[in-house]
Parts: structure tokens; C-alpha cells; sequence
């Protein structure tokens, strides 16, 4: 399966989503295929529905008409009990905007209940891959037996991400990874993010307004607009017609981020 | 050594190869090969742990072991640790160990696991001499820590009532409305309904006792006498206690996380003015009213089991009712009322002040709030009984 791992197979593929709520659409028909091992960011303007986009995808929510399929299998709860959802969770991991840590759990229990939720594996080795995956992550150890209350932002974010890569899924879903962060820890999440989607062969699939981010890791970007997803390669939308699109990538911080695409890289690196 | 082990040795040492869908093992005359196949992934890697453990590889007779990794189909982190744990374990025991046939991605892997070795080790035990007498530290300094909060908390809400007494206008009327409306108006209903209940119960306990000496008359009196001094007063406090002490911690509790205290402070509202108080007000006008209102149910009570079950005549109920001097138990139940309130607001609002960051403190808190005070409230009770007793009311 491994030597199957190549950019070109869909991993999730939305078809014709409509999201209502009450008289308010939503999401209009949106198309949009996330291709294994790619880096795709979704864009959009505050209330564009970027997280119903995302929780839809997670079957968190149910669409009001249309279909998403994540590892070629019917995710949107239409036929109850099929248990396919269930089959799911070890194969993605999510890290929400707040981090969503549960805080009665210290951080490294915080990464070993999904292992120990989802396999048969024993207390002793899931822990053992719980210090592992907080390490690879970057945490000091000072940190692992904290409580989620007790730690920063940034270290929020990287438990938070530890935990979403506990069960070495094959999608990740990032809820505005760089969110809050200073642009130096930004700069190091992103290149974790690369990093990790190199090595461990992820696909990642995140909402981002954090420009840096977009342009650097992004392979391809969806903007949702007009009810609609425009989706392409990260060059082609930056340059792409749409006013919108042209305002947001055009505007002064756009330019500023691109400008300094290529020192942020290195100087990360 | 037992036997089936015995035969293992034996298979290793005659350089036969043992081979399973997860692993072909062959040991030869200078060095032995571990050739990985199939998936070692998270998925069966508690599976590999039990075959790797059991194929003790630390017996065979040579002193250099390979393992291969070329015919390996799917490998992930918890594979790769696997491994490398083993290989160190190996090492330790005095072997030299060697990786061939890696596909990039698995090289890159191991060299991860590497150079985060340190972190997986487990730190060492703290004895258990040293763990007691740190908790016990602990528990002392908390419980000092905790002694003082509770001291300023009452200082403050002496301050904010003296404050509030010098400036009423700063007081938050609307607020406290909103707290009576909550504390108080919302609970006529359940205090009513559980004092009449109370008063029902008491009376058809104490008839069956007092009739075996022909003294239900009395049912009146000792009904009556026992909800005007004690029982309404007390079960309202501890029905209020569970409604509204549990709602101040939670709230407060809450807020706190959301920092939306932290925001009143950097916008120069006093939390203490804005939450404490007018939740204290609130209580301390509700408790004595709440408390009057369970006095009336309980009487109705008292008289619907005097004349509907005792076939005493209404009359001659309210003649032995006026007899009891009813105005001193009523005063006795009532002007505890107060007292319960400041108990009841002053634990809420501070467990829900003193929250540490997390949702499960909430709900500790909360709790708390409530256990600790309704034991007060009975505390207070049973300090007003004696004052009461001396006073000879």
C-alpha cells in the first residue's frame, strides 16, 4: 500500500455539498477532492462556512444534500449504524482551533487515550508512543505530566497536534494551526507540519488565514466563495480573477507575506 | 529454563531459519539476519511486541544481528520504536546490531526515533518517603493558601457591603434583580411544595406515635412548633443551597475560565461589585421570604392533616395553634434566614471565584459549594439552637 502513496489519489471527495441552516445557505453545491500526501488550505472570508466545510468532512455535521466520502467510504450519517464513521477515527486525527485538549487529562494522557481507545495496544507501549509523538512534536518533557491549563499557546498546539497524529492517521485536519502564535513559533509549526507530512506520509487537510502559512506549505488551496470552492495548485489561485481572491492575496499584508515568502522558508529551515 | 524454550535455543542454535507473515529469522555462523515482512504498523503492533518478546533474540550464539527491512509493506511510527527497542535492548546486552534494506521514508524514521530516544524513557520512581512528605507539603501549603482566600474573601465582602452602605448608587440593582428572580421567584414552587410534604410526613409520623396515648391533639402542636423553628428555615436553606449555591460556582466557575473576569477588571468594573454582591443581596432578601413561604405551606400542611385525617375541627386547630405563642417559633425560624443566605452566597460565589483553569474544577467547585454549605448552614443552625436555648425563646 505504501508504493500506492502518490499525489494523484483522492482521499476525501465532497460532491455537491449544500449546507442550509434555515432560510441561510451556506454552502451552495460545493466540489472539492483532497488528494493523498497533499498540503491543501482552505481560505475564506469570516461566515463562508470554512469550519461547517470541515466538520462536514469529519461527519460532524450532517449536509443538507450531497455527499462526502473520505477513504472511498459514504461519511455523511445518511444511513445510520453503518458504522463506517466508527472505522474513520483512527485513520484521521484533528487539531482544533482551541486545541481542545481534554483538561481533566494530563498532555502525555492526553495522547495515549486515542491509542488506547482505538487499539488493543497495552498501557505500557502506548505510553512509550505517547512520549514518542509529544517528543517528535517538539514538547520539552518538562511538559508532558502538565495540565492543558498550565501550558502556553503554542504548546497548547503542539499536544494538541501529538495527539492528532497518536493513532498515525492518514489525514490530519488542522483547524487554524498558526492561529495565536507569534510568526517565529508560526514559522516552526510550519515547517513541522512539512516535516511531518514528508515522514509520515500525511495528508493534511487545514483552515488557515495566517498568509505565511498559505503560501509557504500549501500545495493547493480551496477558497470558498459565493456559496462555492475554488480549488488549485497555491500559484494559481494567488494570481486566480475573482475580486475576492484578488483582494485577499493583492492586499497589502498578501504582498508583504509573499515578499518575505522566501526568507521565512530559510530562515526556518 | 523450561522446555519449550529449550527447543527454541536448540532451532536458533542449529541455524535453521523460523520464519511467520510478520518476520523471517535465520541464524548463521558469524551473524544472524531478522528480516522484517508484512506490516509492522500500529495496528498489530502489540501482536509484534508479544512474537519479538517471545522469540527471545538475546540467546542465539552469535553476536551480530542485521535486520532488514526490505520486504516490509506498511511501517509507521509505532513499528519503527518497536524496532529500534528492540535493537537497543540487544545492544545493551553486549550485541552489534545493523540496519540494511531501508526504503528512505523507514531510514528517516528510525533516525527520528534515535535521536528522540531520551524522551521516551520513563523518569525514575520518586521513593516513597519523599513522595508522602511532598504531598503532604502540598496539602499543607494549599490548605494555608486556602485559609487566607477564604479570609480576604470575607473581608472584601465586608468592604463591598460597607462600600455599598457610604454609595448605594454604585450598587448593581439590576443585577441583583436578576438574581432574586433566578434565587428566589423560580423557587417559590419546589420550597412550597416540599415544606407542605414535610409538614404531611412529620404529621402522619407523629399521630401513629401520639394516638397510642390519646395525644393527637397534639400532632398540631408538635407539627407546627417543628416547621415554624426548624425544618422550614433548614430545608429551604439546603434547597437553596443545592439550587442556587451550586448555580454562583458554576457561573462565576465559568466565567472565570472564559477570562470574562479578567475583562471586568481591565475595564475597571469590580467583579467583586458586579458578581459577588448583588448574588449575596440577592440571597440574603430571598432566604428569610423563601423561608416565610415554606412556614405557610407547612402550616397548611399541618391543618390539612389535622382536620383531614385527625378529624380535628378547623376551629379548634387554629385555637390550639394561637395558644402556642406562634409569633416566637415564627421569629426563631426566620431570623436565622439571613445568616443561612450570607453561609450560602459567600461559599458559592468564592468556590466559583477560585476556579483553576480547567472544566473538571468547575465541577469540583461546584460540588464543594454545595457540600460545604449545607454543612454550615447545620453549623449555624445548631449555634442559633444553643443562643436560642440560653435565651430561653
Amino acid at each position: 500500500m505504501s508504493e500506492a502513496i502518490e499525489a494523484g489519489n483522492p482521499i476525501i471527495e465532497v460532491r455537491n455539498v449544500v449546507n442550509r441552516f434555515g432560510s441561510h445557505t451556506v454552502h451552495n453545491g460545493i466540489n472539492l477532492t483532497v488528494f493523498e500526501h497533499e498540503i491543501l488550505g482552505i481560505v475564506g472570508g469570516s461566515g463562508t462556512g470554512k469550519s461547517v466545510l470541515l466538520r462536514t468532512m469529519l461527519g460532524l455535521h450532517t449536509p443538507t444534500e450531497g455527499d462526502v466520502k473520505i477513504f472511498g467510504g459514504d461519511i455523511t450519517c445518511k444511513e445510520k449504524g453503518s458504522g463506517y464513521l466508527s472505522d474513520c477515527h483512527p485513520r484521521w486525527g484533528v487539531l482544533f482551533q482551541s486545541g481542545a485538549l481534554f483538561s481533566g487529562l494530563t498532555v502525555l494522557e492526553n495522547v495515549v487515550a486515542p491509542i488506547i481507545e482505538n487499539t488493543s495496544i497495552s498501557k505500557s507501549f502506548a505510553t512509550e508512543l505517547g512520549r514518542l509523538k509529544l517528543k517528535m512534536v517538539g514538547l520539552k518533557e518538562e511538559a508532558f505530566d502538565k495540565y492543558p491549563a498550565e501550558l502556553s499557546g503554542g504548546m497548547i498546539k503542539r499536544a494538541g497536534l501529538a495527539r492528532a497524529l497518536a493513532t498515525e492517521p492518514k489525514v490530519v485536519f488542522l483547524d487554524e494551526p498558526t492561529a495565536g502564535l507569534d510568526p517565529i513559533s508560526a514559522a516552526e509549526f510550519d515547517q513541522l507540519i512539512l516535516y511531518l507530512r514528508q515522514h509520515l506520509k500525511l495528508t493534511v487537510v487545514m483552515i488557515s488565514h495566517d498568509m505565511d502559512s498559505l503560501l509557504t506549505i500549501c500545495d493547493r488551496l480551496a477558497v470558498l466563495v459565493d456559496k462555492k470552492v475554488i480549488a488549485d495548485v497555491t500559484d494559481v489561485i494567488v494570481r486566480h480573477p475573482h475580486p475576492w481572491i484578488r483582494s485577499y492575496f493583492g492586499g497589502v499584508r498578501g504582498r508583504a507575506a509573499r515578499g518575505s515568502n522566501p526568507e521565512v522558508q530559510q530562515g526556518a529551515a | 529454563m523450561t522446555p519449550p524454550q529449550d527447543r527454541q535455543e536448540d532451532a536458533l542454535a542449529n541455524a535453521s531459519a523460523i520464519e511467520s507473515q510478520y518476520y523471517r529469522f535465520a541464524v548463521g555462523a558469524e551473524q544472524a539476519e531478522f528480516a522484517l515482512r508484512g506490516d509492522w504498523t500500529i495496528l498489530n503492533v502489540q501482536e509484534l511486541e508479544g512474537i519479538v518478546e517471545e522469540l527471545g533474540l538475546a540467546r542465539i550464539p552469535v553476536r551480530q544481528i542485521e535486520f532488514s527491512c526490505g520486504g516490509l509493506q506498511n511501517f509507521d511510527l509505532s513499528g519503527a520504536w518497536l524496532l529500534y527497542r528492540t535493537g537497543e535492548s540487544l545492544k545493551r546486552a553486549g550485541f552489534n546490531t545493523s540496519y540494511s534494506g531501508f526504503r528512505a521514508e523507514h531510514l528517516k524514521f528510525i533516525e527520528d526515533v534515535v535521536t528522540m530516544e531520551q524522551a521516551t524513557r520513563e523518569p525514575p520512581p520518586v521513593p516513597w518517603l519523599t513522595a508522602m512528605s511532598l504531598r503532604f507539603t502540598r496539602a499543607t501549603a494549599s490548605l494555608l493558601k486556602e485559609s487566607r482566600d477564604r479570609y480576604l474573601w470575607l473581608v472584601s465582602i465586608g468592604a463591598g457591603i460597607v462600600a455599598t452602605v457610604i454609595n448605594p448608587r454604585r450598587f448593581r440593582w439590576v443585577a441583583t434583580a436578576r438574581h432574586i428572580q433566578d434565587a428566589g421567584v423560580a423557587a417559590i414552587g419546589i420550597v412550597g411544595l416540599m415544606a407542605f410534604l414535610v409538614a404531611l410526613v412529620l404529621g402522619f409520623q407523629s399521630q401513629t406515635q401520639l394516638s397510642q396515648f390519646g395525644a393527637q391533639i397534639f400532632t398540631v402542636d408538635l407539627v407546627s412548633i417543628s416547621i415554624m423553628r426548624e425544618m422550614g428555615g433548614l430545608l429551604t436553606a439546603i434547597l437553596v443551597a443545592g439550587r442556587s449555591g451550586s448555580a454562583f460556582a458554576a457561573e462565576i466557575g465559568v466565567m472565570q475560565l472564559n477570562e470574562e473576569v479578567s475583562a471586568m477588571e481591565t475595564m475597571g468594573i469590580d467583579p467583586f461589585e458586579a458578581l459577588v454582591l448583588p448574588r449575596m443581596l440577592a440571597l440574603v432578601i430571598c432566604l428569610p421570604l423563601l423561608t416565610f413561604i415554606a412556614d405557610i405551606a407547612g402550616l397548611i400542611g399541618t391543618v390539612v392533616i389535622a382536620v383531614g385525617m385527625l378529624d380535628i375541627p378547623f376551629p379548634l386547630v387554629v385555637e390550639r395553634f394561637l395558644a402556642l405563642d406562634p409569633m416566637t417559633h415564627f421569629k426563631v425560624g426566620l431570623i436565622k434566614a439571613p445568616f443561612f443566605a450570607l453561609m450560602i452566597g459567600s461559599i458559592g460565589t468564592y468556590r466559583g471565584y477560585y476556579v483553576e483553569r480547567s472544566a473538571d474544577a468547575v465541577g469540583r467547585n461546584t460540588t464543594n459549594a454545595v457540600v460545604e454549605s449545607i454543612f454550615m448552614v447545620i453549623v449555624v443552625d445548631a449555634i442559633f439552637s444553643i443562643i436560642f436555648t440560653e435565651l430561653g425563646w
